[in-house]
C-alpha cells in the first residue's frame, strides 16, 4: 500500500562550499536497507532526484527556473524571510525556484530558464552554472565512490531543428565530476520502468513534460520506437499568454493551480485559451504518434497498454481528453489499458531509479 | 548602399558583430525608429541577420563590406560616400568567401560565469514515497536483464 506524499524538511548532505567533505557520515557508509543508484529527472520545468533511503524512495525537487534581480540588503533579507533560495553574485541576486516564479509574478516579469525545450538553453549564458548547482544540491553526494546515476535525457525532436547530444555531455560531466558513473537513460523509457513492471515493461509510456513530450514504445523494456516533440507545457503557457496578453509566469502559475480540463461553461479567458491550446497540443502529439507507428511497422500480440506521465498531464481531465483524441486518431494497434502514472510528475525519476538500482545489483553480482 | 546604411554595418561591428537595435541606436545617434527602418533594408539586403534572440548580427558578406570599407578607408581617406560606392563595387566581384576563423562575438569568447555563494541546501523540497512501489520494477528489471545476459 502507497504511503500518501508527505513534505518533510530538509535533512540532506547536499554539498555547498561550506559544507562539501564535512559529512559527519562517510559518504561511501551504507545502511543495510540502502540500495545503492539514483535517479534524476533533468526536466525543463522541474528537477526530481530519486534515491532509496530505508523503506522509503526520497524525491529532491526544484523548480527550473531563475530570475535575476539587483543586489540590496532589503531584498536578500525578504528572500531569507520567505524561504527564497538564492544565488549571489556581481552585485546580483538570482531567486531559484519557486521564489523565482513568485517574484517574477510580482514583478510582472517572466522567469528565465536554464532549460528550454528539454536540453540546454543557448539564450540563457547563466544556464550551465545554475543547472549545476541544482543539480548538485539536489542529489547530494554519493554514497559510494562510482555510484551508479542513471540521468532523463529527451529523445531527438521529430519536429525541430536541434540535437540533444551536447545536453548529455553536459549533463554527464557534471556528474562524473561530483564521483558518479552517469548514464543517460530516455524519459519516455523512464516511464515505462516505473509504471509498466506488471506489463513486463512492454507498452507505450509517454511523458507531457514542461519543454518537450516525450514517447516511447517499449517491448521487454527495450525500447521499440522512441521520438520526441518539441512542444510541451511551456509551449502552452506562451501561445497563452500571447493571446491573453499576460506575462507567462502568470498563466504558468494559474495553470498549475487551477486549470480543470472537464470545466466546460462559464469559462473564463485563460481557461478557454488554456483548453484550445490543450487540444492542438494533444492533436499535434497523437498525429505524430500515429505517423511514428505506422511508419515503426512493428506488430503486437495484444492491445497495448499507454501510460501518461508528465507535470502537463496534471490538470483535471487531460486523461479523458487524450483518450478522446487517440480514439479520433484510430492508431494502427488495438489500444488497451490506459491510465495516468499515480504520481504525474516523479514518473521519470522513478524509472530512472528503478534502472540504476537493477544495475547497481548487477555490478554487484 | 547608403552612407547611414554602412554607418549602421560599421557600429554593429564595432559592437563586436552583433548588437541590440537599442545598442546601435544609442552608438549611431540615430532615432530607434531610422535604425529599425534601416536595419530591414540591411536584413533584406542579407548583410545583417536577425540572431534567435532578436540582435542584429553581421552576415559574412556584411563583415566583409565593412572590412572593404575599413581598409579603402584607411589607405586612400576618401569620404564616406566614395567608401560605400567603392565597397559596392568590390563586393560585386568578391570571390569565394574564406574559412570564418577570425571574427567572433565577444560572447563566444566569454567564461561561463561561475557562483559561489548560494544557500540551495536550505529548505529543499523533500516528498517521501513508500520503497514498495519501486520495488516490483526494480525486482522485473533485474529478472528482465539477467534473462537477457543468460541469453
Amino acid at each position: 500500500m502507497k504511503k500518501s506524499l508527505k513534505r518533510k524538511p530538509l535533512k540532506h548532505s547536499a554539498p555547498t562550499p561550506a559544507t562539501r567533505g564535512k559529512h559527519s557520515v562517510s559518504p561511501t557508509t551504507t545502511t543495510p536497507t540502502q540500495q545503492l543508484g539514483k535517479g534524476l529527472d533533468v526536466g525543463t520545468a522541474f528537477i526530481y532526484a530519486a534515491q532509496k533511503v530505508g523503506d522509503e524512495v526520497a524525491f529532491r525537487i526544484e523548480r527550473d527556473a531563475f530570475m535575476d534581480i539587483p543586489y540590496s540588503d532589503h531584498l536578500k533579507t525578504i528572500f531569507e524571510r520567505d524561504n527564497v533560495r538564492y544565488i549571489e553574485k556581481d552585485g546580483q541576486l538570482y531567486a531559484i525556484g519557486n521564489g523565482a516564479l513568485r517574484f517574477a509574478n510580482l514583478f510582472q516579469r517572466s522567469v528565465r530558464r536554464p532549460l528550454e525545450r528539454g536540453v540546454m538553453s543557448p539564450k540563457e549564458k547563466e544556464a550551465l552554472p545554475i543547472i549545476k548547482l541544482i543539480v548538485e544540491n539536489v542529489l547530494g553526494s554519493h554514497r559510494s565512490p562510482g555510484e551508479i546515476v542513471y540521468y532523463s535525457i529527451p529523445s531527438q525532436p521529430i519536429d525541430a531543428d536541434f540535437d540533444v547530444l551536447y545536453h548529455q555531455h553536459i549533463i554527464n560531466g557534471f556528474l562524473s565530476g561530483l564521483g558518479y558513473t552517469p548514464k543517460p537513460i530516455n524519459e519516455g523509457l523512464a516511464v515505462i520502468y516505473a509504471e509498466l513492471a506488471e506489463e513486463n515493461f512492454t507498452g507505450l509510456g509517454l511523458s507531457f513534460g514542461g519543454g518537450m513530450t516525450n514517447v516511447c514504445l517499449a517491448n521487454l523494456s527495450v525500447p521499440v520506437v522512441t521520438f520526441g516533440i518539441a512542444r510541451g507545457g511551456d509551449w502552452i503557457d506562451k501561445q497563452v499568454a500571447r493571446v491573453i496578453n499576460q506575462p507567462v509566469s502568470a498563466v504558468t502559475a494559474w495553470k498549475e493551480s487551477n486549470l480543470n480540463l472537464d470545466k466546460k461553461e462559464h469559462l473564463s479567458r485563460i481557461e478557454e485559451a488554456l483548453s484550445i491550446y490543450y487540444d492542438i497540443l494533444l492533436e499535434y502529439v497523437i498525429g505524430h504518434l500515429k505517423q511514428e507507428l505506422e511508419a515503426s511497422a512493428v506488430h503486437l500480440e495484444k492491445p497495448l497498454t499507454v501510460v501518461v506521465a508528465g507535470g502537463t498531464a496534471k490538470p483535471n481531465g487531460f486523461l479523458k481528453r487524450f483518450q478522446e483524441t487517440l480514439a479520433r486518431a484510430q492508431l494502427p494497434f488495438e489500444v488497451g489499458k490506459m491510465f495516468p502514472a499515480p504520481q504525474l510528475l516523479h514518473s521519470v525519476s522513478k524509472g530512472a531509479l528503478i534502472a540504476a538500482i537493477a544495475d547497481e545489483s548487477k555490478r554487484k553480482s | 548602399m547608403t552612407p547611414r546604411e554602412l554607418q549602421l554595418l560599421n557600429t554593429i561591428y564595432q559592437l563586436g558583430g552583433q548588437a541590440s537595435m537599442r545598442a546601435v541606436g544609442k552608438k549611431t545617434g540615430l532615432s530607434l525608429d531610422y535604425s529599425r527602418m534601416l536595419s530591414q533594408a540591411l536584413l533584406r539586403q542579407h548583410l545583417l541577420e536577425q540572431t534567435a534572440s532578436r540582435l542584429l548580427a553581421l552576415t559574412i558578406q556584411g563583415r566583409l563590406l565593412v572590412e572593404r570599407h575599413n581598409k579603402a578607408g584607411e589607405t586612400a581617406a576618401i569620404g564616406l560616400e566614395e567608401a560605400a560606392r567603392l565597397v559596392s563595387r568590390q563586393t560585386d566581384s568578391l570571390p569565394a568567401l574564406p574559412p570564418e576563423q577570425s571574427f567572433f562575438s565577444p560572447g563566444f569568447i566569454e567564461k561561463p560565469v561561475s557562483f559561489v555563494r548560494h544557500d540551495l541546501n536550505k529548505n529543499q523540497t523533500v516528498e517521501l514515497v513508500d520503497a514498495r512501489s519501486i520495488q516490483a520494477g526494480i525486482d522485473g528489471l533485474i529478472s528482465i536483464n539477467s534473462k537477457r545476459s543468460k541469453r
